[in-house]
């Protein structure tokens, strides 16, 4: 169950509309390692998670992405507000317009829209938490990327506002990651079995 | 900026510190320093949503502070108007 806050994590104001940006920037709402992909990602691999504390920890970072959809998608509502047919068509933003006017649509800037395929949700909590890391670290890379394009302050506030966070969760993650291998019965092999499936597996991890 | 954006920013930087301390101890549970800052910090960020609430409207659903009627009308988080 979640109750939702009526704010933003972070706050977001633009003064200048710039479509272009907007087109570049959606890739965090629904592009392979956007918020979304990364919110369903933690949420879903709590069920096959067999250390409780691995599944707090997915809880409160999973909730915080959901808050970090919001903020990318309010960047994406201001950056596309007041627009002319005449600034659509100059932008490039025109694709976008075509089929989803200033929606904001979860797609990768490709055009790609959001897929569930890159989701890294195994049953395992080794491939799974390796997974979060790597994810992090690619929305890291996304949002370096994003703010190498960008020139407006309005907009790389919150950039540099949700890199950040990559960087502390992909922290959190690594601590997760090994203080549920620090429970494992069998230390000289975290491959052994995989507790969340394997009855009487050693590795147990029942935290 | 307006005194609804101060009371808004003041919400925002306590419950991010609360935030940001509670994952510490997702991992760290028996750091009792980061458990002290965690609740101190939990206890102004409740103050501040209080203050908020009271003069702005409800920020959850659940709130029984302030106005009912904007916990629709009030500007939502994305609009312009929620952040200046």
């Amino acid at each position: 169950m979640w109750t939702y806050e009526k704010k933003l994590q972070y706050p977001v104001r633009i003064k200048n509309p710039n479509p272009a940006l907007a087109k570049l920037i959606i890739s965090q709402v629904g592009g392979p390692d956007g918020e979304m992909s990364a919110s369903s990602r933690y949420l879903q691999q709590r069920y096959s998670m067999p250390d409780r504390r691995v599944v707090g920890m997915l809880t409160d970072v999973g909730t915080e992405e959901l808050g970090h959809i919001e903020i990318v998608s309010a960047i994406i509502y201001q950056l596309t507000r007041n627009l002319t047919p005449e600034e659509i068509k100059k932008s490039g933003f025109d694709v976008y317009f075509v089929d989803h006017t200033t929606g904001v649509y979860p797609t990768a800037a490709s055009g790609f829209p959001f897929s569930a395929a890159g989701l890294g949700i195994k049953g395992d909590v080794i491939a799974d938490l390796t997974d979060d890391l790597a994810a992090e670290q690619k929305a890291r890379v996304t949002y370096d990327n994003l703010i190498r394009l960008t020139d407006d302050p309005d907009v790389l506030d919150p950039l540099k506002f949700l890199r950040e966070r990559e960087i502390v969760h992909f922290q959190r993650f690594a601590d997760s990651l090994r203080m549920t291998q620090d429970t494992f019965v069998d230390k000289k092999n975290f491959y052994l079995c995989n507790p969340s499936f394997d009855k009487g597996c050693p590795n147990g991890c029942r935290i | 900026m307006t005194d609804r954006m101060k009371a808004l920013g003041n919400v925002q930087e306590k419950c991010f510190a609360a935030h940001e301390a509670n994952l510490y101890l997702d991992a760290y549970p028996e750091d009792h320093e980061a458990l002290d800052y965690y609740i101190g910090m939990q206890k102004q960020a409740q103050e501040a949503t209080d203050f908020f609430e009271e003069h702005y409207g409800p920020l959850t659903v659940k709130s029984t502070k302030g106005d009912r009627f904007l916990w629709t009308l009030s500007p939502w988080p994305w609009e312009m108007e929620a952040n200046t």
